[in-house]
């Protein structure tokens, strides 16, 4: 028989490992974040009338590894708390920054989409510095998708490159680069993407 | 890269989502932090486990998405509850119709593709 007792002394070592488990994140946020799982626990204890260890483990589980945890609440700290930037805020802001990005094409796909019928293809190269420098952006206008990709790879920063298929002008032979913005011989900024439009490949309409 | 980052992307595309699911959820009717954790994570590969979604609850309720408020329960400890703001009921809807154009692009074009 598994008293009340041990049932707490287990919650107990769960949320002292959460806790340390979360060292990283601000007070505030990390007092609320255990406040919240604490009810949580405490909810599920009662709604579903837990008095076995083996009901209580299942509950836990189902919480998940407070390692789990931490991540995903230091991935939600978004906006800077601590001003060093670390490689895995590094990593959160980039995705976040292609995340937008990509709303962002698709948002101009449907908009194009929406305005005329005619089927094209954008191809959007988003590139995303790590350092604050500034690069200057080549031409890459008439080069093949495959080697405008390598050219804006080949510069000394971080690259995150992604591609998103639109479909916009038949103007230019397939699966050139069309035009790119920022323009050649411009700067682009930290977190700045380039943008090139290709004529559609296969893919389109 | 594509190839390196795909269950990155994945992961990141899950997290954009499940705020959604969230606040769709609550659409209907207000819910408490169990019952609304337990029913992303009874969906499904939304959610790696309940306890990764009170991060989540935490900062959409600070955009002011959601607002809460407490509760006595029946049985146990009070309950807090989480009720869809006119900003968050704004957000789902933007969101539907984004995420409904997104779907058909992308499936039109994975269809079309050769991969």
């Amino acid at each position: 028989m598994t008293t009340n007792e041990d049932l707490d002394l287990i919650v107990n070592q769960y949320l002292s490992r959460l806790e340390a488990a979360l060292a990283n994140l601000p007070p505030e946020r990390r007092r609320q974040l255990i406040e919240s799982i604490t009810d949580h626990i405490s909810e599920a204890r009662v709604t579903l009338a837990v008095t076995s260890e083996v009901a209580l483990r299942d509950i836990l589980d189902r919480v998940g590894q407070p390692g789990d945890i931490a991540a995903a609440a230091l991935a939600d700290e978004v906006t800077p708390v601590h001003p060093q930037a670390t490689g895995s805020r590094r990593g959160i802001v980039t995705g976040v920054a292609i995340a937008i990005v990509i709303l962002v094409v698709l948002g101009t796909y449907f908009a194009s989409r929406s305005n005329n019928s005619v089927p094209t293809t954008t191809v959007t190269v988003t590139t995303i510095t790590t350092t604050s420098i500034s690069i200057t952006v080549p031409n890459v206008i008439g080069l093949s998708l495959k080697t405008a990709e390598a050219e804006l790879q080949s510069l000394p920063f971080d690259f995150e490159v992604k591609v998103i298929a639109d479909c916009t002008s038949r103007q230019v032979p397939l699966g050139v680069v069309a035009s790119q913005r920022p323009a050649a011989g411009s700067s682009a900024a930290q977190g700045s993407q380039v943008r090139l439009v290709v004529t559609p490949g296969k893919g389109c309409p | 890269m594509i190839a390196k980052g795909s269950s990155n992307l994945m992961s990141q595309m899950r997290r954009g989502a499940v705020e959604y699911c969230v606040l769709a959820l609550l659409r209907d009717r207000d819910m408490y932090g169990f019952e609304l954790t337990r029913a992303l994570s009874t969906a499904g590969g939304l959610v790696a486990s309940e306890g990764t979604v009170y991060p989540l609850l935490a900062r959409i309720r600070q955009d002011g998405l959601v607002e809460t408020f407490w509760e006595a329960s029946p049985q146990g400890p009070p309950r807090r509850y989480y009720r869809l703001t006119n900003d968050g009921r704004l957000a789902l809807e933007t969101f539907r119709d984004q995420w409904r154009q997104f779907r058909n692009t992308v499936d039109a074009i994975m269809k079309g593709s050769d991969v």
